[in-house]
């Protein structure tokens, strides 16, 4: 006889509604906001991704954000300042 | 008609089939699970009290809420009974508090899980094991609401090992990691009614941790020769903590609680002695290679815990004079410890009476 079972999951409209923004086109006055998770080295690999990106002329300057702690995520409010005034935002995941 | 919220139902063979089925969803800790029919779930949500459909918490990084009748639903995967349901939803609303940083607990390299204490009646009501082998295999409590939360962080919030769980190792209290507290030898009041609460009532603490550490002493006979075992292990500095401090739950044993409590050594001053007694020196910092990115303090040593962010604990079973040492698997910037109160239905209680002067409470 089967049996009736309660499915774990829920159903997210909204949640599988979700797509990707268009993606950005570089200029070479546009600034890349770097997002520091705060791990060893974060910045001197970010800011190097930067250098080079700046050097190809797809971005004019960058800007560090620097989180308070690796652990914890990004404010809402630095996330709004940082898409505000950047044109793409580069950051690493993890260690 | 059961009201089975927004969760579908779907009709399955037998219950191995089922079993089988949430296991290639990815929806399992990789053992089998109870099927929860609507009718086991509906016992266990209503054991709560509260409305199925009330919202426990949000998890905005995965876009996911979990309300009460999900966190039946993994309750009875886990194979707990009703009873075991309060301390369950107690847990996952601490585990909601913005203070845990859950995100950071779920997400991080470093193979967190959720530690929890129980403290009080309610506790031993359920039958959670508070004595020998707590955090082994054995207890239905223990084993079964600690995987409640384990099984809704993988199906309800969509966190899975290799996922959104990034643990690079991860350890066996990432499957259940809940025991409860033994009353401590006179004159130490319980933790709840150091963390504030009336001795009435029932808590749960959690703490994002890291692997158990057990550790003896038992040639000294003394609170100092046992707290310098302590600090031993709490001090490595091959830790990312070092120089930040961190939160640690300590489980004294019987025989080591006895000889502390019975010497006279308040909780205060064994919390004040774990913390001076497991700073680091700058010398030991750099033998093991290690750079912390904190300086250290005035008396040019690197901190590893402050005397409030250590929670002393009675629980496990005799021995040879055991203790256990938990550290959570960040610096203290980076979560904190919640406390809740368990609410049990048609149990009236004192509530919390005070914050006290703990990072835990």
């Amino acid at each position: 006889m089967a049996i009736e079972i309660v499915m774990p999951v829920v159903e997210d409209a909204a949640r599988q509604a979700l797509t990707l923004a268009p993606a950005a086109r570089l200029t070479p006055d546009g600034v890349i906001g770097l997002v520091d998770n705060g791990k060893f080295r974060a910045r001197e690999i970010l800011v190097a991704v930067a250098d080079r990106m700046i050097a190809a002329g797809l971005a004019g300057s960058y800007a560090v954000h620097t989180k308070p702690s690796a652990s914890r995520p990004i404010g809402s409010e630095d996330h709004a300042e940082l898409a505000a005034r950047s044109r793409l935002v580069l950051t690493g995941v993890g260690d | 008609m059961t009201p089975t919220g927004s969760l579908p139902t779907r009709r399955f063979a037998s219950h191995a089939e089922a079993s089988r089925y949430f296991h290639d969803q990815g929806w399992t800790d990789g053992l089998p699970i109870v099927a929860p029919t609507p009718d086991s779930v509906e016992d266990m949500a209503s054991a709560s009290g509260r409305a199925p459909a009330d919202v426990i918490g949000e998890f905005s990084p995965r876009r996911r809420s979990l309300s009460v009748w999900q966190a039946a639903t993994y309750a009875v995967m886990a194979g707990c009974e009703p009873a075991h349901f309060p301390m369950v939803l107690a847990t996952w609303e601490a585990m909601f508090a913005s203070r845990f940083n859950l995100q950071g607990v779920l997400s991080s390299s470093g193979g967190a899980a959720i530690l929890a204490v129980a403290s009080g009646p309610g506790a031993a009501e359920i039958g959670m094991n508070a004595g020998s082998g707590l955090l082994g295999p054995g207890n239905r409590a223990n084993a079964t609401i600690g995987r409640a939360i384990r099984l809704g962080i993988i199906a309800g919030l969509g966190v899975a090992p290799g996922g959104f769980d990034a643990s690079a190792f991860g350890h066996a209290g990432k499957y259940t990691f809940h025991f409860a507290e033994s009353e401590p030898p006179p004159p130490w009041p319980p933790v709840r009614v150091r963390l504030g609460f009336a001795r009435d009532a029932t808590t749960v603490t959690i703490l994002g941790a890291g692997a158990p550490r057990q550790i003896t002493q038992r040639t000294g006979g003394t609170p100092e020769s046992i707290l310098a075992a302590i600090a031993t292990s709490m001090r490595t500095p091959a830790q990312n903590v070092t120089g930040h401090g961190s939160y640690f739950v300590i489980v004294l044993g019987p025989e080591h609680a006895s000889i502390i409590c019975e010497r006279g050594w308040s909780d205060d001053m064994v919390r004040e002695d774990l913390a001076d007694r497991s700073k680091v020196t700058i010398e030991e910092a750099e033998r093991a290679g290690f750079h912390p990115t904190a300086g250290p303090d005035e008396d040019g040593r690197y901190v590893t815990a402050r005397p409030s962010d250590i929670l002393v604990v009675t629980a496990g079973g005799p021995g040879a004079a055991w203790s256990l040492v938990v550290r959570c698997w960040t610096r203290v910037d980076g979560t904190k410890p919640v406390t809740r109160e368990v609410v049990r239905p048609g149990v009236a209680t004192g509530g919390r009476l005070t914050v006290a002067d703990s990072s835990f409470s």
